[in-house]
């Protein structure tokens, strides 16, 4: 006599093994079956999305980029801009900053010209929807 | 050569393990995903290793004890075509 497996000690008991193969083999789901349902942050209105996503600053794919005082991208000499902000920052600490507080590791001004370059982001760049995401009604 | 495929880097996920399915939030897309059988179990073994698509079927018929079958195969590539779609597993070199 074979002990129960340690994962499911009881709920095969007393099955036919008929009715255990199927069951088991249920879980593989069929072929055709999609296994995933993807709720995209324009859709979420989940406290969670919000406070996890996060927006690059700037984007990844301007390197070297610095930010003016009114959010735009401009080049490294440009007197006045701050360097990129070197870390993602989550959506929560987005909102907070658009309320009034400093976004983490910057001063007032620099928190402020990441803000206004978030304010400016467009679909297609990266942390739009994070951003999309806080602008909807809780 | 063999494909090989491998999950998200763990920090990029946020597993939320429900009755009868997996809520995911995956970081950088800030996409929730909610997961059906086998999908979860595919994540979980690709997280501890690169695997072809014939070794997570066994190492799925296993886990669910499930008799080895052919069509377990197609149905994790299946499931590997909808997770890579999504960002949540990547394919590797073997």
């Amino acid at each position: 006599m074979t002990d129960p497996r340690p994962s499911e000690p009881s709920a095969d008991a007393g099955q036919p093994k008929a009715v255990v193969t199927r069951r088991r083999a249920l879980i593989m789901g069929a072929i055709s079956a999609s296994a995933v349902v993807s709720i995209k942050p324009a859709l979420a209105q989940t406290a969670g999305s919000v406070l996890n996503c996060e927006i690059p600053v700037p984007d990844n794919n301007i390197m070297g980029g610095h930010i003016a005082p009114d959010g735009t991208v401009v080049s490294a000499d440009t007197p006045g801009a701050f360097p990129a902000a070197g870390r993602n920052f989550t959506g929560e600490e987005v909102r907070q900053a658009m309320n009034g507080r400093t976004l983490p590791g910057t001063s007032y001004d620099q928190s402020q010209a990441y803000v206004n370059y978030i304010r400016r982001l467009q679909a297609g760049q990266s942390g739009f929807t994070c951003y999309a995401s806080l602008q909807m009604p809780r | 050569m063999t494909q090989k495929y491998r999950a998200a880097p763990q920090d990029d996920l946020i597993w939320h393990p429900l009755d009868s399915m997996t809520l995911l939030f995956h970081r950088p897309s800030g996409i929730t995903h909610m997961l059906a059988d086998p999908a979860p179990a595919i994540l979980k073994v690709l997280a501890e290793a690169r695997l072809t698509t014939a070794e997570i079927a066994s190492r799925l018929e296993a886990a669910f004890d499930i008799d080895p079958n052919p069509e377990t195969e197609s149905i994790v590539e299946a499931r590997l075509a909808e997770l890579s779609d999504l960002g949540l597993v990547a394919r590797v070199p073997a």
